[in-house]
């Protein structure tokens, strides 16, 4: 047998061997369930489909209007049903516009979107595959 | 820098499969080449193919601005200006910065055929018809032939006046949204003006024009308003482009 | 030398990136090797060694890839343990249905105990993370039977821990409770935030609704009793039955990380 066949008998009986030392099943568990994104989506608000991270470069107006979505988002918006059909909500829509726009402008594009959300609207959109809801973000490249 | 033992291992392993091995780590695992492909350039010097690779994965990972870095570089080492080009034209157009193309093309003055199609496509992929049809003009029939039907074809699509949505909107709420072909946006926007409209007359009827009721639902009433002027001068934009977009995409081979 | 910033920086820090990098380096090296030269075997070991590197960094799309290449080339004995890391895989992503279907036709079908074993095992853990902690014991139990060790401890350990599934709630009680006091099944279920949202909605609109039928405005009332107030009354329902199944979640996760200490501790 040649050296290099020699080498990779070596290299194949010390993987085996430290393979059979590996993590065994229920350690692998332990380590990589729990921290996993899918599991820990369970724990968190449902109603927040989009991160809504604060910051921005908007005025102090749109920076009050943004927490106060966000308190809206995270205590009064549980308490009510399902009801809007985008994919981002209204109020995460109203959001990303307060961040990226100006205040005037995302009043006006946030009361567009309230105007334009209601059930039969799926046929102006694409379809959001996860939560089958109309695909609409702002523009947020200015 | 100081270096550690495992290093020249690494290094060892790659020159002993004669700078393969990055190129067939990229088939599995693209960031672990990039590694690599960065070790060898450290290791080795400066290596025009290792930098051509390492800015296709970083455009694969989707790591634009260092794919840009690696070519910017490349046209600072000045071999082969031509390659040079074309491969970072094509990065530019393959992530749609079609202005970009353009700009490039005329600060270095390409003017071959391959560019003057590049040109051409980048101009009619940002909807400016008319500059795609000149430029498609002076090329090849077997070339320009198809892109200059396309471009006509582009230009004689019907496009709507923005303004006259807003001013329809302004003067019946939600006409504007029916003009931008959404009958069912602009139903919706009227009754939504119309609802709340409705609420304040209600209100101001019954306590005057002291009910504090009433200058709310006017408020919200005058806010919709003017959001409708707003959505649907940007519906008649969205219109109008997505009749050039059945054009494009029309021409997408 | 004109070079980006970014790529010094990627080239100086280069060496503490790559000492972690460099066993997948020598898999990589190896296996494009045995790729050229020496087809078959080694091809099974290098891509179960890269498929277990790949697990220790968390990369699941590329454990599963060299997991399915090294099931490809392993030999017939070895083909049913490498699908069980696939089915371990997919439970880490979630997948327990198609793990539990693959697993069971392993327990009842394969001929080797210590496979079978495993399978229980694997089986007992997916029933346990799906919530169905009475056929999650029997697999365990099951499993440790096949590799002939004492059950009498893991009985015990699980007896103790079944006893914690009774602190689990029923949602339906949660959601009458809510229907006839706002608030009452988020407070039932412990998200105390949840019931200050409720009652604070079913206040307000109450208020405002109360407000109007006292300034004899039956209209608006009616506005107020059939627009918000029944949405806001039905999504506190709904909430109640959400922050239930939230709390019986936490008590699971609890009980499923002392169960896996526990397995992981005794193998």
């Amino acid at each position: 047998m040649s050296i290099t066949g020699k080498y990779l008998k070596v290299l194949s009986l010390f993987l085996t061997l430290s393979m059979g030392t590996a993590q065994q099943d229920a350690d692998v568990l332990r380590t990589h369930y729990f921290d996993g994104a899918n599991y820990q989506r369970k724990f968190s608000n449902p109603k927040m489909t989009t991160t809504l991270e604060k910051g921005g470069k908007g005025s102090f107006v749109s920076k009050i209007f943004m927490e106060a979505i966000y308190v809206y988002k995270d205590i009064i918006s549980p308490q009510d049903l399902n009801v809007c059909s985008f994919h981002p909500s209204c109020s995460e829509y109203a959001f990303l516009c307060l961040k990226h726009q100006s205040f005037p402008e995302a009043l006006l594009n946030a009361g567009d979107r309230l105007l334009r959300c209601y059930e039969a609207n799926a046929e102006y959109y694409s379809r959001d595959s996860l939560y089958r809801l109309s695909l609409d973000y702002p523009d947020t490249t200015r | 820098m100081k270096r550690n033992a495992i290093l020249p291992i690494v290094f060892l392993v790659s020159a002993l499969f004669g700078g393969e091995l990055p190129a067939y780590v990229a088939k599995f695992d693209p960031q672990l080449a990039i590694g690599l492909y960065l070790e060898k350039i450290s290791m080795e010097g400066e290596d025009t193919s290792s930098y051509y690779s390492l800015a296709r994965l970083y455009d694969r990972t989707g790591q634009i601005a260092l794919a840009e870095d690696c070519y910017q570089h490349l046209l600072y080492l000045g071999t082969d200006a031509e390659r040079v080009y074309r491969e970072y034209l094509g990065f530019l157009y393959r992530n749609r910065f079609y202005s970009r193309v353009r700009d490039m093309i005329h600060e270095y003055d390409i003017d071959t055929d391959w560019g003057r199609i590049l040109l051409a496509e980048s101009y009619f992929h940002d909807a400016l018809f008319d500059s795609a049809l000149a430029v498609a003009a002076g090329l090849p029939e077997a070339y320009g032939g198809r892109l200059m039907q396309f471009s006509l074809e582009g230009i004689s699509v019907p496009q709507r006046s923005p303004v006259l949505g807003g001013v329809m909107s302004a003067v019946v709420p939600g006409s504007g949204k029916i003009y931008a072909g959404r009958w069912m946006d602009g139903v919706q926007a009227f009754s939504m003006i119309a609802a709340p409209a409705y609420n304040a007359w209600y209100h101001f009827t019954k306590n005057g024009t002291k009910s504090v009721r009433g200058w709310i639902w006017a408020g919200v009433a005058t806010w919709f308003y003017l959001s409708d002027i707003y959505g649907s001068v940007k519906a008649v934009r969205e219109y109008n482009y997505a009749q050039k977009l059945k054009i494009i995409e029309k021409y997408e081979p | 030398m004109r070079i980006s910033r970014n790529i010094i920086v990627l080239i100086c820090f280069l060496p503490l990136m790559l000492q972690a990098e460099a066993l997948l380096t020598e898999l990589y090296a190896r296996r494009m090797e045995a790729e050229r030269e020496y087809p078959g075997d080694s091809l099974e070991v290098i891509d179960l060694a890269l498929a277990e590197a790949y697990l220790q960094r968390g990369n699941f799309d590329l454990t599963r890839r060299f997991l399915e290449s090294s099931l490809l080339y392993a030999s017939e004995e070895n083909k049913n343990e490498r699908r069980m890391d696939i089915y371990r895989l997919d439970m880490l992503e979630g997948n327990f249905s198609r793990a539990e279907s693959g697993l069971l036709s392993l327990y009842y079908f394969s001929e080797y105990e210590d496979q079978r074993s495993r399978a229980a095992m694997l089986l007992g853990i997916v029933k346990a993370l799906d919530g169905k902690y009475e056929q999650s014991a029997a697999y365990l139990t099951q499993s440790y039977a096949l590799r002939g060790i004492s059950t009498e401890e893991l009985e015990a350990a699980l007896d103790s821990l079944l006893a914690d599934t009774k602190k689990l709630k029923r949602p339906e009680t949660a959601k009458w409770m809510s229907a006839f006091l706002p608030g009452s099944g988020q407070l039932y279920a412990k998200n105390y935030k949840g019931a200050a949202g409720a009652v604070g909605m079913a206040v307000f609109w109450g208020a405002w609704f109360a407000y109007d039928l006292l300034q004899k405005d039956y209209y608006s009332a009616a506005l107020v009793l059939f627009w918000p107030w029944q949405r806001y009354h039905r999504g506190n329902i709904q909430n109640a039955e959400y922050s239930v199944e939230v709390y019986n979640l936490r008590i699971e996760d609890r009980i499923n990380r002392i169960l896996l200490d526990y397995l992981s501790s005794k193998e």
